[in-house]
Formats: structure tokens, C-alpha cells, sequence
């Protein structure tokens, strides 16, 4: 007679925890092992930030263009497409409600402080963290990062520390230029509704605001998501070795990985705005 | 350097075989010393790479001690590392694992731009020197990608050459289909053998894995034999010839 019984005659409700505990004790694992390569990455960044520039210098341009440049024509659309539908849209109902004097204090609320930076870190790691995961996969399964250590360059450095700076210098600039091309598409869809709300005014709105942590805080969150993005596609495409059937499992995990600490991030970050006077 | 001293040595080492699963090559005690010219021979999947990687510090053994101009890998440190490899070129087998993306002559000159910390515009003329070299400077400035496979382990050599290695591992390079390329490292093998001699020319040592040991068998160097028995030291090419090793003999073509 078995005196235990097995985890599959157990109760539903006993099996359900055994899955949740299994996936907290998996998250915890590999949030565990992120945060060790992302200190690793921090360590050679610190120690070699001036060693081989030569040498790294292309590569970080090369990411830039990559994961910002690039990026532009599809980060207009989704800027413009975020102005016409929800800022147009929002400045025009609060027009109507006769509130449109908070109207500025709404899009940097909004735009400002969450939409932007947060669309502009997903955009860029649907297209980018995603290719990256795939480029460095193939790159240690080609036996490129052996070749790498054998020719006496530290992979960190020459392959990751790049891509963080890289990505990190994109997402700041991209959220930049995505929040202010959102706020002038969505005026120019008020302007459509013929919304009694004048450029000036609305523009004076925003300006005024604006606070100095606002500048600080979007820096801030910006490389922070930019580092996050690049740190977790880099050791989830280095980590392990990798076979062609699991590129999509490895992408997804990244992915999913990724959001997870973003989210986490940007709620660090919202307590931030609330603890600030 | 001083061809009296050991560049490498392997003490009771034990190395993991990747190329098939679980298996172990244990107990290799090999020296190869200044001036030497190993051929280290085996079916594939017999664990040469893997042998040649350990004894290049590219890999750890699971046991035993590996040293580099007299330094136990083990006891160094991550700067101390980059030093030793820096006098270590290693090419490696099936293409020599070129980095995809970039030309030819970056490839070559990379990892020059990285440890000597000095502009691509500057190491041009000697990159396109690495290249000529492997009579190859035509196809510099052509992405890998766009450069026949067969040439990559010769583009490989170059770039492990640029730095002047004091002691340079081939991976298989006589393992290729291309006719006019293994005729071409043939005649690169037995010349680059007589340039060991030369005592300010780098590199001072070198080994050659190969599962082509019929082909490389006649080349003046030292031999060695790895099978399912294990390692074996065999000695110059008059030892070779009659020594017993049944593996030795078979990859001979000659009957045990």
C-alpha cells in the first residue's frame, strides 16, 4: 500500500500549487541567474570602459543604428497612431467636459511618464531583443564566442556590454521622439475636431507640467529598461548552449522575461512619482 | 623564445569528449616543446579537437594540470589568461569559425584592433600582409559570407597568425573536400615546419589534429594517437613507422 499518494491522484487544488510553486521556484531561478549576468556585465563595463575602444566603439554604433535608427519608420507610425487614437481623442473629451485645462497635465501623466517609455521598450524588444536572442544563439552554437576567447577578446565585453550601452542610448532617445511626435500628432487630430484648445495653450500646458524629476525619471526608466531588455536577450542567447528546435522557446522566455522586469521597473518607478513631492 | 622551455604541458590530464556523449580521454601526459611540431591523429569524433582546445587553455580538463610557458591554468587569473592566449593561435575546424558580419580583413585585424588597442586605418596595410600570406588578399574587403567555405580555415590562419602566436593548433585543416585547398595547406604544413627553426619568427611550435594521418603521416614532425584505448605518445616519423599502435597502423592503412 503506498502510504504517499502521488502528485497525480492528488486534488485539483493540491496539483494547481505544485504547478505555481514550480513556476515561482523557476522564475526565481532564472530572475537569480539575469541579475548574476547582469552583474557580470556591470563589473567588465566598469573595469573595461576605456580598454579597447577601437575595438568596441563600431560595435556599440552598429547597435544603435540597429535598434534606433532602424526603428524610426515603425516607431513614427506607432507614435502617430498613439497621438490620433488616444491623445486626439482624450484632449477632445476633455474639451467637451470642460476640463481641458488639465489636459497637459493628463498627456504628461500619460505620455510623458508611462505610455512613451513603455511602448518604445516594447517596440524595440518585439524587433530587436528578439533578433538579438536569435543572433548570439547562432553566434555560441557557430562556436563564434570560443573563437572570440581564443583570440584573447572577453565576449562580455566585445558582445554584451555593446548592446546594453546600445540599446540603453536607443530606448532613450526613440521614447524621446516617440513622446514628442504622440503629443503633436494628437494635437493635430484636435486641431481636425475643430477643438477650441489653441497650440499655445496647449503646448503651455504641457511645458508647465512638466517637472525637473520628469527629465530625471524618464532618463532613468528609459536606460533602465534599455539595460534590462539587452542584459536578459544577451544571457538568454549566451547562457545556454542552444539547438535550432529551441530558438523559439529561448525567444519567448526572453520575452516574457523581459516584460515581467519591465513591468516590475516601471512600478518602482511609479512610486517613485507618488513619493516625490 | 627560449626552445628549451615546455610551451605546453599536460599532466594526467583527463578531457571531456564532446563529440561523443560521456566519453572520457584520461591519463594524457604530452609536452610539446619549443621548436616542436606535434601531428596529433585520430578517427573523428575521437576527441582531438577537444584534446587540442584543453591544451590551448581554451577549455578546462575535468583532471589534471595544464600549463602555458610554464603557468598552471588553473592558478591564474582572467588578465593573466588573456596574456597566455594572446601567444596562443588556434585555428579551428569546419570553417575556422570566422565572425559572420564582418570582412575578411576585420576579421583578421580584430582581434589586433582589441588587445593592442590600436585604429583599423592603421593595421590595414598588415592585414591585407596576413592575407597575402594565405595568398588570399583579393578577397579582403568581402563579408565571410560571401567568401567560399572551403577558404574560411585559411582566412582563420591569417587571423590567428596576425598575432604572432608562439605556438599555433590547427583543427583538421587536411579535412576538406576541396581538392586544391588540402594540396594547399599540405604544402603550407611542410613549409611552415621548416620555418619553426627560425628562432625570431613566430610561431615556435605547432600542432596539427588530423583524421587525415595517411596524408600527414610523411610531414617531419612528432606524433601521437588518440583511439577508444586512449592516448598514446608515438614518437618522430622513423617510430612511427614501426611503432605496434594498431590505430597508428590502421589510419596508416597498413594492416595490424
Amino acid at each position: 500500500m503506498e502510504l504517499q499518494p502521488t502528485l497525480e491522484r492528488a486534488p485539483w487544488w493540491l496539483r494547481g500549487s505544485d504547478r505555481l510553486g514550480a513556476l515561482i521556484l523557476r522564475s526565481v531561478v532564472i530572475m537569480r541567474n539575469v541579475a548574476s549576468f547582469a552583474l557580470i556585465t556591470v563589473g567588465v563595463t566598469l573595469r573595461k570602459w576605456r580598454q579597447s575602444r577601437e575595438a568596441i566603439l563600431p560595435v556599440v554604433l552598429g547597435e544603435i543604428h540597429r535598434s534606433g535608427i532602424q526603428l524610426l519608420p515603425m516607431l513614427t507610425f506607432m507614435a502617430a497612431a498613439l497621438g490620433l487614437v488616444i491623445i486626439g481623442q482624450t484632449v477632445s473629451l476633455l474639451t467637451k467636459v470642460g476640463v481641458q485645462d488639465i489636459a497637459g497635465m493628463v498627456m504628461v501623466t500619460v505620455v510623458v511618464r508611462e505610455l512613451g517609455p513603455f511602448i518604445t521598450a516594447l517596440l524595440v524588444l518585439t524587433r530587436i531583443g528578439t533578433q538579438t536572442v536569435i543572433e548570439l544563439s547562432t553566434r555560441r552554437a557557430m562556436g563564434e564566442v570560443e573563437a572570440l576567447e581564443a583570440l584573447g577578446i572577453d565576449p562580455i565585453h566585445y558582445l554584451v556590454m555593446p548592446r546594453v550601452i546600445g540599446l540603453s542610448v536607443s530606448i532613450f532617445a526613440l521614447t524621446v521622439y516617440f513622446i514628442i511626435l504622440a503629443l503633436v500628432s494628437g494635437f493635430l487630430f484636435t486641431m481636425v475636431q475643430d477643438v477650441a484648445l489653441t497650440p499655445s495653450d496647449y503646448f503651455t500646458q504641457i511645458a508647465l507640467a512638466l517637472r525637473w524629476e520628469d527629465f530625471i525619471l524618464l532618463t532613468l526608466k528609459t536606460f533602465a529598461f534599455g539595460t534590462i531588455i539587452a542584459t536578459v536577450s544577451c544571457y538568454q542567447g549566451l547562457a545556454f548552449p542552444v539547438r535550432l528546435e529551441d530558438v523559439p522557446r529561448v525567444t519567448t522566455r526572453a520575452v516574457v522575461v523581459s516584460v515581467v522586469a519591465c513591468v516590475l521597473i516601471d512600478a518602482a518607478f511609479i512610486a517613485a512619482y507618488l513619493v516625490l513631492p | 623564445m627560449n626552445s628549451t622551455l615546455p610551451s605546453v604541458a599536460l599532466e594526467n590530464v583527463t578531457v571531456q569528449n564532446t563529440g561523443r556523449n560521456g566519453a572520457q580521454l584520461s591519463g594524457v601526459d604530452w609536452t610539446i616543446g619549443g621548436g616542436e611540431f606535434w601531428i596529433v591523429a585520430g578517427r573523428p569524433g575521437d576527441g582531438k579537437s577537444d584534446l587540442i582546445a584543453t591544451a590551448a587553455g581554451l577549455r578546462r580538463p575535468t583532471e589534471g594540470n595544464v600549463s602555458l610557458f610554464g603557468k598552471d591554468l588553473a592558478e591564474s587569473n582572467e588578465q593573466e589568461l588573456a596574456e597566455m592566449r594572446n601567444k596562443v593561435g588556434f585555428v579551428f575546424e569546419n570553417g575556422g569559425r570566422l565572425f559572420r558580419g564582418l570582412t575578411a580583413l576585420e576579421n583578421i585585424l580584430l582581434p589586433l584592433v582589441y588587445n593592442r588597442q590600436l585604429p583599423f586605418h592603421e593595421l590595414k596595410e598588415v592585414g591585407l600582409a596576413a592575407l597575402e600570406s594565405v595568398q588570399l588578399s583579393h578577397l579582403g574587403h568581402r563579408l565571410v559570407e560571401h567568401i567560399d567555405r572551403p577558404l574560411h580555415q585559411r582566412i582563420a590562419l591569417a587571423r590567428a597568425l596576425v598575432l604572432k602566436p608562439e605556438v599555433l593548433f590547427l583543427d583538421n585543416p587536411l579535412f576538406t573536400p576541396d581538392r586544391r585547398e588540402f594540396a594547399w595547406w599540405r604544402h603550407w604544413l611542410a613549409e611552415g615546419k621548416g620555418n619553426l627553426a627560425k628562432p625570431d619568427d613566430n610561431p615556435n611550435s605547432m600542432v596539427l589534429a588530423t583524421s587525415e594521418f595517411r596524408q600527414a603521416h610523411e610531414l617531419d614532425a612528432r606524433f601521437a594517437v588518440i583511439d577508444s584505448e586512449g592516448w598514446h605518445l608515438i614518437g618522430n616519423r622513423d617510430e612511427l613507422k614501426s611503432h605496434p599502435n594498431p590505430t597508428a597502423r590502421e589510419l596508416l592503412m597498413e594492416t595490424p
